[in-house]
């Protein structure tokens, strides 16, 4: 497992470096615009995109051939992009969430960001089966519509939806978020081992 | 010692090593008790197989011209004088029928056969 | 001792079918695989290092099954691909702390010396490398961790003799102290025709000739002959016949043919070109 983290993390490291700068530009600018969206949407596409080119790579370089003769066992393969997405997920949360404490206004609850970072997690579950299934090539559009979707539910729902929330039915939205957000990681995990143990290289 | 191989040779590759390494026992190039190269170390020298090697090996074995240890490798037999003479005897023997048979054919007499072994012979 | 092998192995696919392979490899030996493009050598390379899966047959590795070992067990099989399969970002430090993580057995200092001998690049990423570099660094990588079998799919393809050579001389190293054996596939067949104890020719996803490579080439050979008289020969002996403008090549088993015929002594090439150009009789 360290190993092919070690892998994936110095095969993008300069895509990282990138996508870490521009999530910083971002940050500062939904700071003083007081708007997160920029920020949170940023997160999602550097993501989704660091954890497409890591399987990108490797289809070039032939890896999984490489690793499938290894002997590595498939659920710690799969669960390495697990790992690396939520890692990368977290460090863009981070900042969301220092961003959205300084931009805090009373009409705003926490509610709405751990509905924005349940959705961010519900597009990693998607993503990752899908990448598993069709590959980079054939996912792209795919993902470039999830990412879409995204962007648009975070006009529009933060406009209708976060308004009307209070402190009581926040706290309930919260509770029932973080189980989708576990739940959901879970049962995507499993359907991409499932569809990795059928795969051929 | 050395040992060449030849691709175009008619002869094949383990018959070539064969051939040259009893020789080369044959003249005291290879004196007695003297280690031969392993089989593999050789067959990678060659460039050939390990199994060609071996079975060159195993001739050279078989007709009593090295003898193996195992786990220490193959050394030159002691030189038995009855033995190598009859082999080349033998030799001597199949290349004089061929000679005779090219008499034969061209119908040279045993007299003449005989002269021109005599001429050769005292060189 | 076999150490590998494989049993009624069936692979089908849309315009390619793998037919009941069937092969073995001993202890101490070298197993060339050969066949034309296409004829299914990376195929079977495949299904024993479990990149894909077979539809039907078994390949065992030491009596074992194969879908049974363990990770340990499984990198008893070392692997060379044809594309390297390393990742191409990292440079060479990064990839020997990588692989340190991957494999049980991994020795860095092995792996050092390989790269030193080599003189490869430790801090240039791999993707600079030459095709002869990047299949040197992966011989290296494959003899940094112990096993007991190396499979190897067209290492030398694409490469100048020089390195190709540097590398048939790693292989021999490999197998010096005779417990360890070889799978090499290859269409280049002057270098099997050097290294190999065995020859497994495919054609079309079907095993033709398994047998000794010396035995092969002893037993069979090409002649050169006229039509007329190729229906006074005995049937059995030959084996495909290739018809030019101006008469017709035979490959044919040579104890069988008339002692007097003039033959050339045959090569793995030929055997290649009479099986996909050649008819029967």
């Amino acid at each position: 497992m360290i190993g092919l983290l070690i892998k994936d993390l110095c095969n993008t490291k300069k895509m990282i470096l990138w996508y870490l700068a521009t999530v910083i530009i971002c940050f500062v600018v939904s700071v003083l615009l007081k708007n997160i969206s920029y920020l949170y949407a940023m997160g999602i596409v550097s993501e989704i995109s660091i954890i497409m080119t890591t399987f990108a790579y490797e289809e070039r370089d032939s890896w999984p051939k490489f690793v499938a003769a290894s002997g590595l066992n498939p659920k710690i393969i799969v669960l390495e992009k697990y790992v690396i997405g939520v890692g990368v997920g977290i460090i863009a949360n981070l900042f969301s969430i220092v961003a959205f404490a300084l931009i805090k206004t009373q009409e705003n609850s926490w509610a709405e960001l751990v509905i924005l970072i349940l959705f961010q997690i519900i597009v990693i579950s998607c993503c990752l089966p899908a990448i598993y299934k069709f590959g980079v090539e054939k996912s792209r559009i795919f993902l470039i519509a999830i990412i879409l979707i995204a962007v648009c539910f975070m006009i529009g729902i933060a406009e209708f939806v976060f308004k009307k929330i209070n402190i009581t039915s926040g706290a309930i939205i919260s509770i029932i978020s973080l189980f989708v957000i576990l739940l959901s990681i879970i049962v995507s995990y499993f359907i991409s081992l499932k569809i990795y143990n059928k795969k051929e290289f | 010692m050395n040992i060449f191989i030849s691709n175009t040779s008619d002869k094949s590759l383990y018959e070539q090593i064969y051939e040259q390494i009893k020789n080369m026992i044959l003249d005291s190039t290879l004196k007695e008790g003297q280690a031969l190269p392993t089989i593999r170390g050789l067959a990678k020298d060659l460039r050939i197989s390990v199994i060609t090697t071996a079975r060159a090996y195993a001739d050279l074995e078989r007709d009593g011209y090295i003898y193996s240890v195992v786990g220490k490798g193959s050394f030159v037999a002691e030189k038995n004088k009855e033995f190598i003479r009859e082999k080349n005897l033998a030799e001597m023997e199949e290349c004089i029928s061929k000679a005779s048979d090219l008499a034969k054919r061209c119908n040279i007499s045993e007299e003449e056969f005989i002269n021109c072994v005599k001429l050769i012979y005292r060189g | 001792m076999k150490i590998v092998e494989l049993k009624n192995v069936c692979k089908q696919y849309s315009e390619f079918n793998l037919k009941n392979i069937s092969f073995s490899i001993p202890e101490g030996v070298v197993v060339g695989l050969v066949g034309e493009n296409g004829a299914g050598k990376s195929t079977i390379i495949k299904s024993i290092i479990n990149a894909i899966h077979p539809d039907s047959g078994q390949i065992f590795f030491k009596g074992k099954e194969i879908n049974t070992l363990s990770k340990s067990e499984r990198q008893k099989i070392g692997v060379v691909l044809d594309d390297t399969g390393l990742p191409l970002e990292l440079n060479i430090n990064t990839l020997d702390k990588v692989l340190k993580n991957i494999y049980s057995t991994w020795h860095s200092d092995k792996f050092n010396s390989y790269v030193n001998k080599f003189n490869l690049p430790k801090k240039q990423s791999i993707k600079s490398f030459s095709k002869g570099m990047k299949m040197q660094l992966a011989l290296a990588v494959a003899f940094s961790y112990d096993n007991d079998v190396l499979i190897l799919d067209e290492p030398t393809s694409g490469l100048d003799p020089v390195v190709r050579d540097e590398i048939l001389s790693m292989l021999y190293d490999y197998i010096q102290d005779g417990k360890k054996s070889v799978l090499i596939s290859s269409h280049i067949t002057s270098d099997l025709e050097k290294l190999c104890d065995y020859i497994v020719y495919l054609h079309k996803g079907k095993i033709e000739l398994d047998e000794e490579k010396d035995k092969i080439l002893e037993k069979y050979a090409v002649y050169g002959i006229e039509e007329k008289i190729l229906k006074e020969l005995d049937k059995n002996a030959i084996v495909k016949i290739l018809r030019r403008s101006y008469g017709l090549d035979l490959l044919a088993i040579k104890k069988l043919m008339p002692a007097n015929f003039e033959y050339r002594p045959v090569k793995l090439e030929d055997i290649m070109l009479f099986y996909s150009k050649g008819e029967n009789i």
